[in-house]
């Protein structure tokens, strides 16, 4: 058997294995809220913008960065787990005119479309739930970095996002103009691959 | 309605004269076509429809999502079954459907807490229940002039209701309630002599039902409620059985007087609970 063939085969032979397989196809990430951060900005009065953040949330992600298009996203935030700073307004906002968190516990954001600007850029237009209504939302992501972390060598992928949604287009229209309308959201998230 | 106003206090008094305004013309028109009191009896469910609409700024989709939408269907429906039980001259369904709809109604707005809060959905069925078997006796013994007490002891009862709403988290409810008062105190204004004026089953389940879903969503959704000041404003549907028998002791014979009266034993309660909430909350009161 010549050395061209015997080659060949054996490339053959790697393409076709499982673990070629798992290669080729997008990395499965959990997200790693040690790492990882959600804050909202929301007009106060247009003298401040109110900082909240999710305190609890989880999710996965899958990537794969040569066919962004094959990629997935799920994340659930905990509405019992937003602070805004405040422990007043955190429990006001729990009550039925906001999140309504007896009925609707979770906020979700389910990713549907997944497209690269460039190298380091793209969108991920998805199904945002909160209190019961969906709405497709837009976020424009921030590819930093991909690759393994030092300490543990566990393979770790990091984006950032913003996005701009409007709380009445989810039914929360309780004082509306005292406090603003559009809500800026800012994402940071470290994915850990599954080994 | 907010953006139209300088500031939140001027958007309230705003949204208050609107509803009032709208209320006031609503009534006086019907009167003055003298429709009767089977058309009348629209006028209190219309106006909390339209003080929804103020404070929301929507018509909910169906079917609803969430309790504060289901508020509106509530109301919606008790209207509906209401005018029809009454037009057709079912008494019995309809003295039925009055006392059925705040037990359904807990059960409907609280559906997401069921099965595990069964005793506070319960709790909030029979206060429903009371609380609407305490109203719908405000007739007394005086049948010509049962539709403006009840439509002054909503009112009032509203207005009590208000600052409980805004101490529970809930403004929407706060306005809610001011909102519907107002449009109260303009349908008393213009009916306080008209012997035609009805206040029938469409406006217990649609005016005084559309309030009891108010309070049982923040007692049950947001559930932020102070109770103690809840149980003394429910004095407020006392004063129904007090009322003619205190009248007849004192002799007071003139309506309007004993309108005003009525009103004047109905905001003891109201003065009581409000005592109540200030005296707990103090300086935290959200004012």
């Amino acid at each position: 058997m010549s050395k061209l063939l015997r080659n060949t085969l054996l490339a053959a032979m790697i393409a076709c294995s499982p673990l070629a397989t798992e290669r080729a196809a997008a990395g499965t990430f959990d997200i790693d809220p040690v790492h990882s951060g959600i804050a909202f900005f929301i007009d106060h009065l247009g003298f401040s913008q109110v900082i909240g953040i999710a305190k609890e949330f989880s999710g996965t992600f899958a990537f794969d960065a040569a066919q962004p298009a094959n990629s997935s996203l799920d994340v659930a935030v905990k509405v019992a787990g937003i602070s805004t700073n405040n422990n007043q307004r955190d429990s006001d906002i729990q009550g039925a005119d906001w999140f309504n968190a007896t009925e609707f516990p979770q906020i979700t954001f389910v990713g549907r479309e997944f497209k690269a600007v460039d190298a380091k850029s793209g969108t991920i237009t998805g199904d945002l739930t909160i209190a019961g209504v969906s709405k497709p939302v837009t976020l424009d992501v921030t590819f930093n970095k991909e690759g393994q972390n030092p300490w543990d060598k566990s393979h770790v992928v990091g984006f950032s996002a913003r996005a701009t949604i409007k709380r009445s287009d989810f039914g929360m229209k309780a004082s509306l103009g005292m406090i603003g309308d559009e809500v800026s959201l800012l994402i940071q998230v470290e994915g850990r691959g599954r080994s | 309605m907010i953006g139209a106003a300088g500031s939140p206090q001027e958007a309230m008094i705003l949204g208050m004269a609107t509803a009032g305004f709208l209320a006031g013309v609503a009534a006086g028109l019907l009167r003055w076509l003298r429709t009767g009191p089977v058309w009348t009896d629209l006028l209190v469910p219309a106006s909390f429809l339209v003080a929804y609409w103020l404070v929301y700024n929507k018509v909910p989709s169906f079917p609803p999502i969430g309790a504060v939408n289901k508020i509106f269907f509530v109301a919606v429906t008790g209207t509906a079954l209401g005018f029809l039980a009454d037009a057709t001259g079912r008494g019995g369904l309809a003295r039925a459907l009055v006392l059925a709809q705040p037990i359904a109604c807990a059960a409907y707005i609280g559906a997401a807490r069921l099965p595990d809060a069964l005793p506070e959905v319960v709790l909030a069925a029979l206060w429903g229940l009371l609380a609407m078997y305490g109203f719908s006796g405000a007739t007394g013994q005086a049948e010509h002039e049962s539709g403006t007490r009840r439509a002054a002891l909503l009112g009032i009862a509203c207005a009590g209701f208000a600052p409980i709403a805004l101490l529970g988290a809930s403004s929407s409810s706060f306005q809610l309630s001011l909102l519907f008062a107002a449009a109260m105190v303009a349908i008393v204004a213009a009916n306080i002599s008209n012997p035609d004026f009805g206040f029938r089953s469409a406006s217990l389940l649609g005016g005084m039902g559309g309030m009891i879903a108010v309070a049982q969503t923040v007692t049950l959704i947001t559930r932020k409620t102070d109770m103690l000041a809840l149980a003394v404003l429910s004095l407020v549907f006392v004063a129904s059985f007090v009322a003619d028998p205190v009248f007849r002791w004192i002799g007071l014979k003139n309506k309007a007087v004993r309108i005003a009266a009525f009103a004047g034993m109905c905001l003891l309660p109201v003065g009581a609970s409000l005592a109540t909430v200030i005296a707990r909350y103090g300086s935290s009161f959200p004012v």
